[in-house]
């Protein structure tokens, strides 16, 4: 499933701790727009570099990036000292 | 080390099974866990953990889980990458004394180590406990 909520929570002792939830499905929006407006760019820079290699780079970066952004979901980071907190979440 | 084996080896040490039954159970605990109907590993994350000695209440604790799929993701995308590029991935990698060439690491590797990765606990000088594991 595509991942839809970021959330951080940094807490520090005699401090006001940071609380941030990220809806990430606007991000995918946006980004889905861009490579969208951007595919014909890509495309024809890819096809100029492929003798390079660079182009196969290129062509492949959206399966790619669309792979990694569906598998990002539970991606779970939570790092505790004594007095202070860090979680990362990724839902 | 999981609960059934624990309990498949206090059989054996009692004498209520043979070594034969012991290794025939095993074999079939170890033939059914994490996979599913078709063989295949059901293990989703790759979980890091690493826990302070339990006298230290200063130490830090660690808690990563990583899903699979992702490191897999990223795996692939780093077999594409043209080999100039890995040659100066590696190299950078070597300067921070991390001696790996990611161009030798496959998707299809990850089953076989998921597969060889049961419980791993390393103890950092008696003083962080490191625990890598699968769930």
């Amino acid at each position: 499933m595509i991942p839809v909520i970021m959330k951080i929570n940094i807490r520090k002792k005699d401090k006001k701790g940071v609380k941030l939830f990220f809806p990430l499905f606007l991000l995918w929006i946006v980004l889905w727009a861009l490579l969208i407006g951007l595919f014909p760019l890509i495309l024809i820079i890819a096809l100029f570099l492929w003798s390079k290699r660079y182009g196969r780079v290129l062509f492949l970066i959206y399966p790619f990036l669309f792979s990694i952004m569906w598998s990002m979901s539970g991606l779970s980071i939570m790092v505790e000292q004594k007095d202070n907190k860090l979680e990362f979440f990724i839902k | 080390m999981s609960e059934e084996q624990r309990k498949i080896l206090e059989m054996l040490v009692s004498g209520k099974i043979t070594i034969d039954d012991a290794e025939r159970l095993l074999g079939a605990l170890s033939s059914g866990q994490g996979t599913d109907e078709k063989g295949k590993f059901k293990v989703k994350y790759l979980r890091v953990v690493v826990e302070p000695d339990p006298g230290d209440k200063k130490g830090e604790r660690v808690n990563i889980r990583v899903p699979l799929k992702l490191i897999r993701a990223g795996l692939k995308l780093a077999s594409v990458i043209p080999k100039d590029a890995q040659r100066k991935v590696n190299e950078a990698l070597n300067e921070k004394g991390i001696n790996l060439d990611f161009s030798q690491i496959r998707a299809e590797d990850l089953d076989v180590l998921v597969e060889q990765l049961d419980d791993i606990t390393v103890d950092v000088e008696g003083k962080e406990k490191v625990r890598v594991f699968c769930e």
